[in-house]
């Protein structure tokens, strides 16, 4: 299985910091900055014949937010079997739930330590 | 746990073993001899309460399953048949394989104790097979837990982004994945097939040393919408893992596995159960066990030898002085006789032998003094075995206890602290188990939370006495008598004295224990007591007040093998009364003999009156001397009871050496043994406490001064 993992968040620090985990732990790794970027780059990967073994994303974002984002990627049949872990503070319980209703196989709450995001990457990805 | 009292557990359980053998032999022959059905039981007890005393949990384990179903075949509730008679066979031949080889946790015979395990369930007589396991611990000493996973998925789980498989990969980190048995009856044909349906659910057995939370974790995006059933079965992971009948009806009754993948399940089952055994988990036991079983294995050798006593070389050379003297002595007698009679010196001569012979006679007695004094051991080592059993027991129990030892110096026998050692164990047990009360009771009565019991050893006139003292709640005297009457142990309107109610405690078949526990309350202990303290030739005695607690008193002969003991003729036979029972010898007044009610003999004794008992009667010997003013009479103490009996003439004071007549005679009530007089003849030894009884049964005129 692929180690392409698709991260999607409006903060540069949560992008740069999780990508930099990831790369560490051998992941390749592609951003987007909100959810209206994130479709328009799966498109793009698609045409590219490249698909990510998992996205995470963040529920809280300016032009789509991380649930909108989630419903639709689960509507494209080539992205519906790639589990999504959604990225939410701890206020934001309720979100959670939301996030896994449209579709999130998982949640991570911020702020998380790197091993932390491993080992639930590695819940889907190996 | 010391050496020592292993061998002594190792000792006594190789006597017990030879009792079950014998026994088991005789039921083949004659299955309904109840006397064998009670001593096979007594000695299985005893093995069993020992082992448990030892923490050996194994021999344990195995000699209470052995013991249920004696007990069934006691109660009558099944008969000794053949198929209990194998199994006691295997039974048997199962501990005496792990003692003889010093496998006392049984590692090497796993399969042979679990085929007895089957056999006893096959004989279906109810008998439970429950084990206590303590925590499984693995090398390092950490903890080891086992837990069942039933996986059951969603259809749809794919549609999450979720791999089932993942989380299979995941549980690998936080566990070893012992067996998984992945279910495939759900999955539809192939050209029903959808590859985006996920239809397999799994079993799965792990070893780990996270707690279910952390197992929890690996689940826990998963563990709302699946069907995710994390079992904790480290407490019976045994009968998991056994891969026996026991195991596939748990797996049937879980639902774990339908009885199509049964054989092959039961077959990796075990074969993990036997990996885990040879790895030392599912051994059941800590390392510090393993530690003690090697000691144990060590320490066989020399229990080998069991009739070994270790003495001090002082004493050893003591014993070669004074036997060099008696050569010296010796041949100064030779020499005496030898040289015959010179000018006519005859009478000096014969006070010179005379004299050397009393030197003689007194070097003999040092060193039989000293040689008896080699078997001698310190009581200590008996007592400290039971601060572990008390302790485990208050724990057990909810109770708080302070076991308190004094005089553990004082030397016994060797021979009689073996065989005390039972006893006592009994005794304390059941101060433990009935005398002290549970805390709280005890605030509320404002006593002190701690109960104590005391364990106390002196040396007394000649005799040894060991107390077992609590401070508990004390025997319930009118519970006792209802019960006794109830079993038919005594009749309404037999007389009874408080001490003679604490006393039907020890009669056979007497138990107000309301609950079976792992040594007292069978109703086998206290008349084993009694008869194991008879045969050391000593007495009990018991003292208790309501609230106030309980004591019980054994006194105890020095020595097993030579009594001090006064000869007496009657009719034409000797007897030795043992010195200790005896109080004074009186010549009767025809005044001092008076009749009660015209049928009791009693004799008055300067200002008390004292039953009397014609020895020949009870006896049966002719004499002419029949009338108590006739002969000599001899009072006679057993506790605080005194009774007066008839001989013809005392002959003198002698010190006898005991033989045991059993062997070749039933016991006879009355007489302790017998010994070889200088003259070749045999003497019988009375047995003073029995002689009372038996004077009540014989002789309804005499009674007991209350």
């Amino acid at each position: 299985m692929s180690k392409f993992i698709f991260i999607v968040d409006d903060s540069r620090t949560v992008r740069a910091s999780v990508e930099y985990t990831l790369k560490k732990s051998g992941y390749i790794v592609e951003t987007a900055v909100d959810g209206k970027d994130g479709l328009q780059k799966l498109e793009q990967l698609q045409k590219e014949g490249k698909r990510p073994a998992m996205i995470i994303s963040d529920i809280n974002m300016p032009n789509l937010d991380g649930i909108g984002f989630i419903k639709e990627v689960k509507k494209k049949p080539q992205f519906k079997f790639v589990p999504v872990l959604v990225l939410t503070t701890e206020s934001q319980d309720k979100k959670k739930m939301e996030g896994k209703q449209a579709g999130a196989a998982g949640w991570l709450v911020k702020p998380f330590q790197p091993d932390q995001l491993i080992g639930v990457v590695k819940k889907f990805v190996r | 746990m010391s050496e020592d009292m292993i061998a002594t557990f190792l000792e006594e359980t190789m006597e017990n073993l030879e009792v079950l053998e014998e026994g088991f032999i005789e039921l083949e022959k004659s299955p309904e001899d109840k006397e064998w059905i009670d001593s096979v039981f007594r000695a299985m007890h005893t093995i069993k309460g020992g082992a448990g005393l030892m923490g050996f949990e194994a021999i344990s384990e195995i000699a209470h399953q052995l013991e249920n179903v004696l007990d069934q075949v006691r109660d009558g509730s099944s008969a000794y048949t053949d198929d209990v008679a194998t199994a006691m066979f295997q039974g048997y031949d199962l501990l005496k394989k792990m003692v003889a080889e010093g496998d006392l946790d049984g590692k090497n015979v796993q399969e042979k104790k679990e085929a007895l395990n089957s056999i006893i369930r096959d004989l279906s007589l109810g008998v439970d097979l429950d084990n206590n396991i303590p925590p499984f611990l693995d090398k390092s000493g950490e903890k080891v837990k086992f837990y069942k996973l039933e996986l059951k998925f969603q259809q749809d789980i794919f549609e999450t982004g979720t791999d089932p498989l993942m989380l299979i990969y995941e549980l690998e980190e936080v566990g070893e994945l012992l067996q998984v048995f992945s279910k495939t009856e759900m999955v539809p044909e192939l050209r029903e097939l959808d590859p985006h349906q996920f239809h397999l659910s799994w079993t799965i057995f792990l070893k780990s040393h996270e707690d279910v939370e952390a197992l929890k974790n690996v689940f826990i995006f998963v563990l709302d919408e699946n069907d995710i059933e994390i079992i904790d079965i480290t407490e019976n992971a045994h009968e998991w893992f056994k891969g026996d009948r026991g195991t596939k009806e748990l797996l049937l009754t879980n639902g774990t596995l339908t009885s199509e993948y049964m054989d092959d399940a039961l077959e990796k089952l075990k074969a993990i159960g036997m990996e885990l055994e040879k790895a030392g988990i599912l051994k059941l036991k800590a390392e510090k066990e393993d530690r003690e079983s090697d000691k144990v294995k060590t320490n066989l050798k020399s229990s080998n030898s069991s009739n070994t006593i270790r003495v001090e070389t002082e004493k050893l050379e003591n014993i070669l002085n004074h036997l060099a003297e008696l050569l010296i002595a010796q041949s100064r007698v030779k020499s005496l006789v030898t040289i015959g009679v010179q000018n006519g010196k005859k009478e000096q001569q014969q006070r010179e032998i005379v004299n050397a012979f009393e030197e003689v006679d007194k070097i003999i007695r040092i060193v039989q003094e000293e040689v008896m004094n080699t078997s001698m051991i310190p009581i200590g080592a008996t007592f400290m075995r039971f601060q572990r059993m008390v302790r485990d027991l208050a724990l057990e129990k909810g109770k708080e206890i302070e076991l308190v030892l004094n005089g553990k110096e004082t030397d016994l026998d060797k021979k009689v602290i073996e065989q005390i050692t039972d006893p006592l164990k009994h005794l304390v047990r059941n101060a433990v188990d009935h005398g002290i009360e549970l805390p709280e009771e005890r605030v509320a009565k404002g006593k002190p939370r701690n109960g104590k019991i005391q364990l106390n050893a002196f040396h007394q006139e000649g005799s040894i006495v060991i107390e077992i003292i609590d401070d508990g709640k004390g025997i319930d005297e009118e519970a006792v008598y209802q019960r006794a009457l109830q079993k038919g142990i005594i009749s309404a309107d037999e007389p009874i004295t408080s001490e003679e109610i604490n006393l039907l405690l020890f009669r056979p078949g007497f138990s107000t224990a309301k609950t079976v526990t792992d040594i007292s309350g069978r109703g086998v202990g206290l008349d084993v007591v009694m008869t194991n303290i008879k045969n050391l030739r000593g007495a009990v005695n018991v003292y208790s007040e309501k609230d106030q607690g309980t004591t019980i008193k054994i006194k105890l002969p020095l020595t097993l093998a030579i009594i001090d003991g006064m000869m007496v003729r009657i009719g034409e036979e000797r007897f030795i009364v043992p010195l200790n029972f005896i109080l004074e010898f009186i010549k009767a007044e025809k005044e001092q003999v008076l009749k009660v009610e015209g049928r009791e003999t009693i004799i008055h004794l300067r200002n008390e009156y004292v039953p009397y008992s014609s020895l020949h009667k009870i006896l049966n010997v002719n004499t002419d001397i029949k009338k108590p003013t006739d002969g000599i009479l001899i009072i006679v103490k057993n506790n605080e009871r005194k009774m007066a009996v008839l001989v013809d003439e005392i002959l003198g004071q002698e010190q006898v050496v005991i033989k045991s007549i059993k062997e070749n005679m039933e016991q006879t009530e009355g007489i302790a043994g017998a010994t070889i007089l200088g003259d070749g003849n045999v003497a019988l030894i009375l047995d003073i406490p029995t002689l009372f009884n038996v004077s009540t049964k014989l002789n309804e005129k005499v009674t007991y001064g209350k």
